[in-house]
Order: structure tokens, then C-alpha cells, then sequence
């Protein structure tokens, strides 16, 4: 869906993006995570042309970037940013319409749409519709501010640290949501962050950045088991492995051994399960449907650590 | 409640009482020409002072004892005592009759003493009285209508600027016709020239300083200079057939309106570019983000946002122009200046107050009615 190759954007003499390749498949989440000055943001700028590349070639959907027109372009990319950018004169209906609106759809398909995407992102369509984005906390503002790139079903979605301005409790809420909708609807996503644990928690495949060059780009479970970079490794200090734990449902991995206690939701984590057992010193909890045990989880991070890189 | 003097009041009270006892409150000829006598509100009002007396006894008690609702209370005994006053010039009572059979009177330095004094009173007390918002336009608009008729009425007859407004109607309309004209006009045509130039500074950082240097020296420019600095163009530019037709000539009203649409130049220039300056970044990125053209940003997200800002910068030109059009009177154009100026000419002060007055009436209605709707677009736009 898109694809870098031999990029560089330079500003002056410095380099924000060096030389750099890479590609998104259809449907997969790559999370690009680095430093702050790492490029990262550029990158992704790159693809919609909010920044202009000084070398190198960029493919949007097979075809070569420049032979878009740049303001269809970004029609048809979802793009959300960390400051949200809600127009502050407009409600959030007229904010969610925005995109749809100025490729002419009519006015009952946009207030479908728009019923259909608060829905999606959990915000009651009656309740919030009329609302201005000065009425909105931020975790609202940011559910409106995806319900918007979403508006006009594009394939693709970049996203630039889009959670980064809530605070950690409505993070996790909206991390694990999001990662929701994404299952559901198979976007093509370029995700920007900084937050380690948000990148394990939703990236297909991490890309880490560093001085505008890619360091390593491959799944989670093998960039934080099975670096040999040095940057990589001092980036995760050891305690990727619990995050990567945080990715798997127990639905995936539970035995249909019944077990007593109060039962664990399948779309739980495997974390959350291995902290109950921390908690209450048993080996095996309850999971709706079976239960899993201790034992099984170290089967699975030990299969994640043996698989060579 | 230890003390329940307030001692504001205290002092205001005493010294609009002792404007009502040692100052003059009117001065009376018996015709225009003839130099007037000052009289006292004793003199003049006679029996019928006691009435503006019991007003400022009222307030003087007021601020002695202070009671639950004194704010109400006080802002009632100014109103009455104001009502009084200007109920009160024209009847006079004591020595009015033996000036003349036609008196002319003019307001005095007591006058303006006094009600200097009760605006203060009021401007302090009444916004504490928790009257609704309704109840005190009501009031404003019934004393409004109340003066207009009354002086409809030929009430205020004896008022010498009264007299003075009775003998040039035709021409006071005329004026006042031509002085809204030139503010309208010359506030129009600034906002046109300065609300892109605003716009253009702002999109391109390098011209700001050269746009907004000169704005700021023109500003200040005496008018004076100003209009000096006009003559020559504008009656080279007076010879052209097109120009002479409509008017254009060193003087008159083409000098007037181009100086008032210069000077409107900075504060609409500077708010335009102080307002598209306010807009958060993000926004306009985000805008652009999503696909808008640099023209629907400009449409539908800058202006709405910019424009409460800007609307100040006319407010505050309108404000600015409609004092600033007395000027026109000083090169011919008309307006409510030509009164002033003949006023300063003849050493008439009531000439000066009718050209001075209605000024002042709709600075105060423009002022008002404009911030109201400014406040209204800054809650549908900003909330």
C-alpha cells in the first residue's frame, strides 16, 4: 500500500530523514517508534505530502506520489495528529463531516456516516453530535478526532502520536479500543509514537528509528526478543517481554480445563492474567470458556524467545 | 458591618451638593447676542431646587447609613435626582422671568458638576444592583423616548442649543446625514483595504513588516498634516473628469474620507493579522491534512476563527472614525464637525454641544450595539 524507497528529506544541511526505505502492506499496523527528532514524524508526513521528500521515491497505492493531486491525496488518507486539530468552531458532526463534505457526498449519507463512526469509536451519536470540541475531555476529543480520519472510509490511516496528549488511564482505554476497531477494520495504518508500550501493544511490525535512519523494523515479539542492535535493546531495557504478553488475547491461548473463581473475559491479555496470579499466588485462573495456567504462558514466551530472528 | 459608612459615596455626594450650591448651574441671555448672567441653582430653580436638593440629601444619607439593598437604592436616588435635573432646566421657577421674554439657556459649569457626578454614582452602583439586563435596557430605551419626545414637544425650548438646533434643522439633518455617510463609508472602505493587507501579511512573514509599519506611521500623522498632505493630490486628481464629477477636490469631502479610511487602516490591519496569528496551528494543519485547498481553509476555517478578532478592529475604527469625522468640518466636508467649528468660530458654545452631542449619543448606541454582537459571534464561534 505503500512504499519508500531511498527517501530523504533534508532541511538545510540536516538530514531529518536519511535514505530510507521501507513498505506498509494493506491491512498491517507499522508503528514507527524513535526518539523525539528521530524522523518519525517526517516519515509521515512524507506520505501525505504535508512535507515535501528531497530525494528517493514514494508509492501510494502502486502508483507514484507525485501523480496524485495533493489535496485528493490527503482526501483519501485518514490523518489524525497529536493535538487532535478539532475545528473549534465546528460541532463534531460538522467536524466528522468534513471530509465527506468536500467530496460532495449528500447530506443523509454524511449524517449516516458520521451516526455510524460515533458508534464506532464509542460516543453516543445523540448525545455528543451537537456537542463543540470545547465541551469535549480529551479522551472525547480523541475518539472524534479518529471518527473523523475515518469519515470517508479511507484505505489508509497515519496517524502521529495520536494518544499522545490523554492522560495514562484514558490512554490504555483508547489503545485497547483502537486496536478493537483496527481488528475490525483492516486498515492500512502508519502509527507514530514514542510510548513503547503503546507501539508493542499495537503494531503488527515496529519500525525503530533513530537520527532519521531505520534501525530495525520487524514484528514486536522480534524486535524486543532478538535485537542485536544496541539502540534497540537500551530502548526496551529488558521489559519489552511483559508488553509483548499485553498483545496476546487469552481467548487465543486458553485450555479448556475448567478451573474455580471468578473468570477472566476472553479479550483479556495475557498480562492481565499473569498479574492475577501474581496477585493471588495460584498458577491457574479461570478464563470464560477454560482457564490457562502459568505453565502455559512461560510455553509461550518461550517460544517467542527460541524463534531465531 | 462595623462600618457602614461608605465613604465613596461620601464623597461624591458632597461634592455634586456643592456643586449645586456654589457653582452655576445655567447661564441665561436674553438673546443670543447679549452676554448672559450666570445663576446659581438657588437663583434660577428657586422654591423648585429643594426638589435636586432632596436627590443629593438621599444619596448623602445613603452612604451615612448603609442599608441591605443600598446598591438599588442608591442607583434609584441618582436616577431621581438626574430626572430632576433635566426636568427641572427649562421650567426654572425663581429669577427667570425677569431676564426676558424669550431667555436662552445654556448648561453651566454646576451643571456639568452634577451630573459628572451622579454618571459616576451610577456607573459605580448600578451594575452592583443586580437589576436584570432586560430592566436596564428598558430603562435606558424609556429615557431615550422620553427625551425625544419631550423635546419633540418643544419642552427644552428655552435651551439655547435647543434654539440653536430649532434655527438649523434642515442643516443639522444634512450634517448629520453626511457624518454617518463618511464614518460608514470610510470604516467600509478600511475594512476592504486593510482585511486583505491584514491577510497578506500574515500568509507571507516577509511583508508583514512593510505592511504594518506604514499602518502605524500613518496613524501617527496629525490630521491636520494629513489633510495638508492631501490637498495637492487630490485636486491634481480633481482635474480628471471622472474625479470632478463626483466631487473629488483638495477640499470638501474627499480630503475628509480619505484621511478616515487611512486611519482605519491600522487597528482593522493590525486585528486581522493578531486574529489569523490566534489560530491554533494544529487546526490549519489538520484542515490541510484532510485534503483542503489553501482557499477552503482561508473559508471555512480561518475567517470563521480570525473573525471575531477582526470584528474588534472594526468596532474599535468605528468608534475611532465617528469621533475622528468632526475633522471634516474643518476642510468643508460637512458632518457634524461644521458645527463645532462655526461654534468655536462664533464662541458659542451651545453650536459646539449640538455638534458634539448627537456625536457622543451614537459613539455610545455603536459602542453598545457593536460589543453586544461582537460578544454573540465570539459564542457561536468560539463555545
Amino acid at each position: 500500500m505503500i512504499e519508500m524507497q531511498n527517501v530523504t528529506k533534508s532541511y538545510g544541511d540536516f538530514k531529518a530523514v536519511d535514505n530510507l526505505s521501507l513498505h506498509v502492506d494493506r491491512g498491517e499496523l507499522l508503528v514507527i517508534l524513535g526518539p523525539s527528532g528521530c524522523g518519525k514524524s517526517t516519515t509521515l508526513r512524507l506520505m501525505n505530502k504535508m512535507a515535501e521528500r528531497s530525494s528517493g521515491t514514494i508509492r501510494i497505492k502502486e502508483k507514484e506520489i507525485d501523480s496524485f493531486v495533493e489535496e485528493d491525496l490527503r482526501k483519501g488518507i485518514g490523518y489524525v495528529i497529536q493535538s487532535i486539530g478539532l475545528f473549534p468552531h465546528m460541532n463534531v458532526w460538522k467536524n466528522i463531516a468534513t471530509v465527506p463534505q468536500l467530496l460532495g457526498w449528500d447530506e443523509s449519507r454524511i449524517d449516516g456516516r458520521v451516526q455510524e463512526l460515533l458508534l464506532l469509536v464509542g460516543l453516543d451519536p445523540d448525545k455528543y453530535k451537537y456537542k463543540k470540541p470545547s465541551q469535549l475531555s480529551g479522551g472525547e476529543a480523541q475518539r472524534v478526532g479518529v471518527a473523523r480520519a475515518l469519515a470517508s472510509d479511507p484505505d489508509i490511516l497515519l496517524m502521529d502520536e495520536p494518544f499522545g496528549a490523554v492522560d495514562p488511564i484514558n490512554r490504555l482505554r483508547l489503545q485497547k479500543e483502537f486496536r478493537q476497531i483496527q481488528r475490525r477494520l483492516q486498515k492500512t495504518v502508519v502509527f507514530v509514537t514514542h510510548d513503547i508500550d503503546e507501539a508493542i501493544l499495537l503494531g503488527d511490525r515496529i519500525c525503530i528509528m533513530n537520527h532519521g535512519r531505520v534501525v530495525s523494523i520487524d514484528t514486536p515479539e522480534k524486535v524486543v526478543l532478538h535485537s542485536e542492535d544496541d539502540f534497540v535493546d537500551s530502548f526496551f531495557k529488558g521489559e519489552g517481554i511483559l508488553t509483548i504478553l499485553s498483545r496476546k488475547n487469552l481467548g487465543d491461548y486458553m485450555e479448556e480445563m475448567p478451573c474455580e473463581g471468578e473468570e477472566l473475559e476472553e479479550d483479556s491479555t495475557l498480562k492481565e492474567a499473569l498479574s492475577l496470579m501474581l496477585l493471588t499466588g495460584k498458577d491457574r485462573i479461570p478464563v470464560r470458556g477454560g482457564s490457562i495456567s502459568f505453565n502455559r504462558i512461560l510455553q509461550v514466551v518461550g517460544r517467542d524467545i527460541n524463534e531465531k530472528a | 458591618m462595623a462600618d457602614k459608612k461608605d465613604r465613596v459615596l461620601i464623597l461624591l455626594s458632597a461634592l455634586g451638593t456643592a456643586g449645586f450650591f456654589l457653582l452655576p448651574l445655567v447661564e441665561a441671555k436674553p438673546n443670543r447676542i447679549v452676554s448672559g448672567e450666570k445663576l446659581l441653582a438657588l437663583e434660577y430653580l428657586g422654591a423648585l431646587g429643594a426638589l435636586i436638593i432632596m436627590g443629593w440629601a438621599m444619596l448623602m444619607a445613603l452612604s451615612l447609613y448603609g442599608t441591605k439593598r443600598k446598591d438599588e437604592y442608591i442607583s434609584i436616588a441618582a436616577i431621581i435626582t438626574a430626572v430632576g435635573l433635566v426636568v427641572l432646566l427649562p421650567i426654572g421657577g425663581g429669577s427667570i422671568q425677569e431676564i426676558g421674554a424669550n431667555p436662552r439657556i445654556s448648561f453651566s459649569s454646576g451643571f456639568y458638576i452634577q451630573v459628572l457626578f451622579l454618571y459616576i454614582i451610577l456607573s459605580t452602583y448600578l451594575p452592583r444592583a443586580g437589576w436584570r439586563r432586560r430592566l436596564k435596557l428598558l430603562l435606558g430605551a424609556g429615557a431615550l423616548l422620553a427625551m425625544g419626545s419631550l423635546i419633540y414637544m418643544g419642552y427644552f425650548e428655552r435651551l439655547s442649543i435647543i434654539k440653536e438646533y430649532g434655527v438649523r434643522q434642515r442643516q443639522f439633518y444634512n450634517n448629520l446625514y453626511i457624518h454617518g455617510v463618511l464614518t460608514f463609508g470610510s470604516v467600509l472602505a478600511g475594512g476592504l483595504i486593510a482585511i486583505p493587507l491584514g491577510y497578506l501579511a500574515y500568509i507571507k512573514k516577509r511583508l508583514e513588516g512593510r505592511i504594518m509599519v506604514p499602518l502605524s506611521i500613518i496613524e501617527t500623522i496629525p490630521s491636520l498634516s494629513l489633510f495638508g498632505i492631501l490637498l495637492v493630490p487630490l485636486s491634481g486628481l480633481g482635474q480628471l473628469p471622472f474625479f470632478r464629477a463626483i466631487g473629488v477636490s483638495g477640499i470638501g469631502w474627499a480630503p475628509a474620507f480619505v484621511a478616515l479610511t487611512l486611519y482605519t487602516l491600522l487597528p482593522i490591519g493590525r486585528n486581522t493579522l493578531t486574529g489569523f496569528h490566534s489560530i491554533d496551528k494544529n487546526v490549519v494543519q489538520a484542515a490541510k491534512g484532510m485534503g483542503m485547498s489553501r482557499g477552503q481553509i482561508l473559508k471555512r476555517i480561518e475567517l470563521p476563527l480570525a473573525f471575531p478578532v477582526i470584528f474588534t478592529g472594526i468596532r474599535i475604527a468605528f468608534i475611532q472614525t465617528i469621533g475622528g469625522a468632526v475633522l471634516a468640518g474643518l476642510v468643508g466636508g460637512g458632518g457634524m464637525g461644521s458645527f463645532v467649528f462655526l461654534g468655536l468660530a462664533e464662541a458659542s458654545p451651545d453650536l459646539i454641544l449640538l455638534g458634539v452631542i448627537p456625536i457622543v449619543f451614537f459613539t455610545v448606541i455603536l459602542d453598545y450595539s457593536l460589543k453586544a454582537f461582537e460578544k454573540y459571534v465570539r459564542r457561536v464561534v468560539y463555545d
